[in-house]
């Protein structure tokens, strides 16, 4: 097994190592090709919403949502409304970087990915490198869990190992009171949110991949609020790390009947 | 030839709904499944931001500094096609630490507890009295009302040490920056 697996850091770039060893993406033929099936699987892409003016679209390597704003008017004890958010994931690629130590005899390990391979294929890496020239490495299989396993490590040697791969994006949906609205509108705003649906809340999204999200608002027939207008916020966050985290968020702003 | 028939049946009906689609999609406004008397109208505005940074080391800090990042330090773009607000909100109420962790205050540092402003000058070089707090507990502050499309938005973190601390440990926390519509 591995004595030691060393994160060593995020944007350490050794792509031009003379005497190591690379394995490019789609020119070799893995020995033992097995995919693993996530629980978690992505759809093909969805038309986007009929709403949305291209023209004005964000550049597809960026990630958006869309709309910003849904009004929904008359509404009353025991309506009901939905309507999708699409969200666009414009992550395509991951980098990571490890110091791996191997055993003597042990040639294959699992190695951990931070962000997960795009439909679990080994189709998704582009690029394995070591700076060691005694490794002669081929991807045989991956597991969400378990990470990716390599082939062809020199035993009881050690190097800094660089994977680029396509990566899939977690997306997670939340329901929040707006931050900045009116207060008259977040006194109530606990029983408000239990009255939403999101269809998906933690989607995963394969690179450049764009999907509706169905959200549905449904108020009970016993709700006792009395306010006017409503305003909620479904905020749409990726798996990112780090100390500094984008959120978009849709607004919806209910009116009632009236 | 049947089956063939019925085959270009299905495509002309396809084909139809296809064009219908693309006439009146883009200016549908409700949806299936919603009660019959109730409007739901949405306009197709995206919201989209880059951050120019995702991650910063304050570094070693004493008991009852203040460490600021620079002023401009994280730049967001606003790739949306509408103008943004953007908020600002600390995700955790305890710091994650090897230690026991600070605590977070929404508006002073004490005790084993740390504070953030947030800088909204819009990059103005240097700290000055245009700071809000960082919080934990909503309404969150706001950096900017309406941030013009295609703009950029500058701004920095500050971080107010504890005025005494028994966790020594490296002390972690995020925080978010929300982008919505503005009204």
């Amino acid at each position: 097994m591995i004595k030691r697996l060393i994160l060593t850091g995020l944007l350490v770039l050794l792509t031009g190592c003379s005497n190591g060893y690379t394995y490019e993406g789609n020119t070799t033929t893995p020995a033992a090709s097995v995919e693993t099936k996530s629980p978690t699987t992505t759809k093909p892409s969805s038309p986007t919403t009929k709403l949305i003016d291209t023209e004005k679209r964000p550049p597809e390597t960026t990630t958006w949502i869309s709309p910003g704003k849904v009004l929904i008017g008359n509404f009353y004890r025991g309506a009901e409304a939905e309507y999708p958010i699409t969200i666009h994931n414009g992550g395509t690629t991951g980098t990571d970087t490890k110091k791996v130590t191997t055993d003597p005899g042990e040639t294959e390990a699992d190695i951990s990915l931070n962000s997960l391979l795009s439909r679990n294929s080994l189709k998704s890496i582009d690029r394995l490198s070591s700076d060691n020239s005694k490794d002669t490495l081929v991807p045989v299989s991956y597991n969400p869990d378990t990470g990716l396993k390599i082939r062809g490590f020199s035993p009881a040697d050690t190097r800094v190992l660089v994977m680029q791969y396509q990566a899939d994006t977690k997306f997670t949906i939340e329901v929040k009171p707006p931050d900045w609205a009116d207060q008259a509108y977040v006194d109530e705003i606990k029983e408000v949110v239990d009255w939403i649906i999101i269809v998906d809340p933690t989607p995963v999204l394969a690179p450049l991949e764009t999907r509706e999200i169905m959200v549905q608002i449904k108020m009970p027939f016993n709700s006792k609020i009395t306010m006017k207008q409503l305003e909620f916020w479904t905020v749409v966050v990726s798996d990112q790390k780090g100390q500094v985290q984008v959120a978009l968020a849709t607004r919806w702003i209910i009116t009632m009947r009236g | 030839m049947k089956r063939f028939r019925k085959s270009l049946k299905v495509w002309a009906v396809v084909a139809t709904l296809s064009l219908l689609g693309a006439i009146f999609g883009p200016f549908a406004v409700a949806s299936a499944a919603t009660s019959a008397d109730v409007s739901v109208t949405a306009r197709g505005a995206f919201v989209s931001y880059t951050a120019g940074q995702t991650t910063y080391n304050f570094g070693t800090v004493a008991a009852s500094s203040t460490t600021n990042t620079t002023v401009g330090w994280l730049v967001f773009t606003n790739l949306s096609s509408v103008t943004t607000n953007i908020s600002v909100q600390m995700l955790a109420t305890t710091y994650t630490s090897t230690g026991a962790g600070w605590t977070h205050s929404d508006t002073a540092a004490g005790v084993n507890t740390a504070a953030m402003k947030a800088s909204s000058n819009n990059g103005t070089p240097t700290w000055d009295a245009s700071t809000v707090f960082v919080k934990f507990t909503a309404p969150y502050n706001w950096l900017v009302s309406t941030n013009p499309i295609g703009s950029d938005y500058k701004t920095g973190l500050s971080l107010l040490a504890p005025t005494s601390f028994t966790d020594g440990f490296s002390n972690n926390n995020t925080v978010r920056f929300t982008f919505t519509q503005a009204p």
